[in-house]
């Protein structure tokens, strides 16, 4: 018997062999997640780690170019997304605050979307885009989140244009909003500037000036201007008074603008 | 005779590194030469059959160790794949063994095979129930496939079927 089974396995040693090893390694493939391996993983991980870190050099031979061009192309669409991406915040942020505004005050506002700028240095224009249709009205009061922005020139029917308040021949009578001071408002083509404003007032830098009761165009209590600087010319009667717009007139893209004459508003200052 | 295996040993070693690692680097959409296959087919081809599929399966669990990959996977399809390869074996040209024109053509066909297998046995296999289907549907019918066959023993003339 036994000389039977010698004579089998060396005749037929290579099937054998073969049949083991197969065995073997489906045995090895059946365990492969058994925790026993996890020791043999690991090892291999770190002798594969060791290894690779000897031969980064030459991988970063290989793949220097290719990683090179794919960063920069990375790169490209990483900054145009970025820029979409502060555009939208921006556009964001404005619709949340004139969203605030429409919330706290009346329903006699229409939302519109500022489509053309004209900037000159007598008179800023913009283009809206709503009309008689919406209920806008010549002279029109237009605002943005934080204050005045300008008045109603000409309507269509879906369109406006609205004049802003950096307009060198429009003058507005303000009034401090912390102790009612009254002066007048006008662009002189570069900055705002409060005039016949008495030396014996009491004037600060961050004071807001609102639209006063004497105001003809303009409805009262409608925040316009932050106090800038002060000066006090020798020989004149009159504080020197340099304003900016409480609304950021260069970046508007929503306005909000009245559709009743007589409107009361009440204005949160966002910084 | 041991210094041969041992070459040989070193030499797979050394090739296993090379494909876990150089290798990796000049692979297009993760075309790579396998030399580990090379290496084994030129040892097969040189010292026969046995060597050869023992070589297989240590250097295949080598690869698949550094590799990460599924333990006893390339043992598997190389083992095979070696046992096919060994018949080309010739024994009377150990002494004098030259890789010759039908070397590539031998490659080529083993590691088409090499690969099949490779995929066969690593594409969506649940390892925990392999065992149970490797005895239930593989082994076990196996063995009661090579008894039945020995009824062929019976039914033949003696003789008719020699070793």
């Amino acid at each position: 018997m036994i000389f039977w089974i010698v004579r089998f396995i060396n005749l037929y040693r290579q099937y054998i062999i073969l049949a083991l090893l197969i065995i073997a390694s489906l045995l090895l493939i059946s365990i492969n997640e058994s925790s026993s391996i996890k020791p043999i993983r690991k090892f291999s991980l770190v002798l594969l780690s060791v290894t690779k870190s000897f031969f980064s050099p030459l991988d970063e031979i290989f793949h220097v170019k290719s990683d090179n061009e794919k960063l920069s192309r990375e790169n490209a669409e990483l900054l145009i997304r970025n820029q979409m991406l502060i555009k939208y915040k921006l556009e964001n942020d404005e619709l949340k605050k004139l969203l605030n505004f429409i919330e706290q005050n009346p329903p006699s506002f229409v939302l519109s979307k500022v489509l053309v700028k004209m900037y000159d240095a007598t008179g800023n224009k913009i283009v809206i885009d709503k009309g008689y249709e919406n209920g806008i009205n010549l002279n029109s009061t237009v605002l943005g989140y934080n204050g005045l922005l300008g008045k109603v020139t000409e309507v269509q029917k879906n369109h406006s244009i609205v004049s802003l308040i950096n307009n060198t021949s429009v003058r507005i009578s303000v009034r401090s909003l912390r102790n009612n001071t009254l002066g007048i408002l006008a662009w002189d083509g570069q900055k705002f500037k409060v005039y016949n404003v008495n030396k014996s007032a009491d004037v600060q830098i961050g004071d807001v000036f609102l639209t006063s009761d004497f105001s003809t165009i303009f409805p009262s209590d409608i925040p316009v201007v932050k106090v800038k600087s002060i000066a006090l010319p020798e020989g004149l009667l009159f504080f020197d008074i340099t304003a900016e717009p409480t609304v950021d007139i260069d970046n508007i893209r929503y306005v909000i603008v009245t559709t009743e004459e007589k409107i009361k508003t009440s204005f949160i200052f966002q910084d | 005779m041991y210094k041969d295996i041992l070459i040989n040993i070193l030499l797979l070693f050394f090739l296993t590194i090379i494909q876990v690692t150089i290798i990796e680097l000049i692979a297009i959409n993760q075309i790579k030469p396998d030399l580990v296959l090379i290496a084994l087919i030129y040892i097969t081809l040189r010292e026969g059959q046995i060597p050869g599929i023992i070589y297989s399966f240590f250097a295949g669990v080598i690869l698949d160790i550094l590799g990460n990959g599924i333990i006893g996977s390339n043992s598997f399809s190389k083992v095979i794949v070696m046992f096919v390869v060994g018949y080309f074996h010739d024994p009377f040209s150990i002494t004098s063994f030259r890789i010759d024109l039908r070397f590539p053509l031998i490659v080529l066909i083993s590691a088409i095979v090499d690969r099949i297998l490779y995929i066969f046995i690593t594409l969506s296999l649940d390892f925990n129930e392999l065992i149970n289907l490797m005895i239930g549907y593989g082994i076990l019918p196996a063995i009661f496939t090579a008894i039945t066959s020995l009824l062929t023993l019976i039914f033949t003339k003696r003789g008719a079927i020699s070793t």
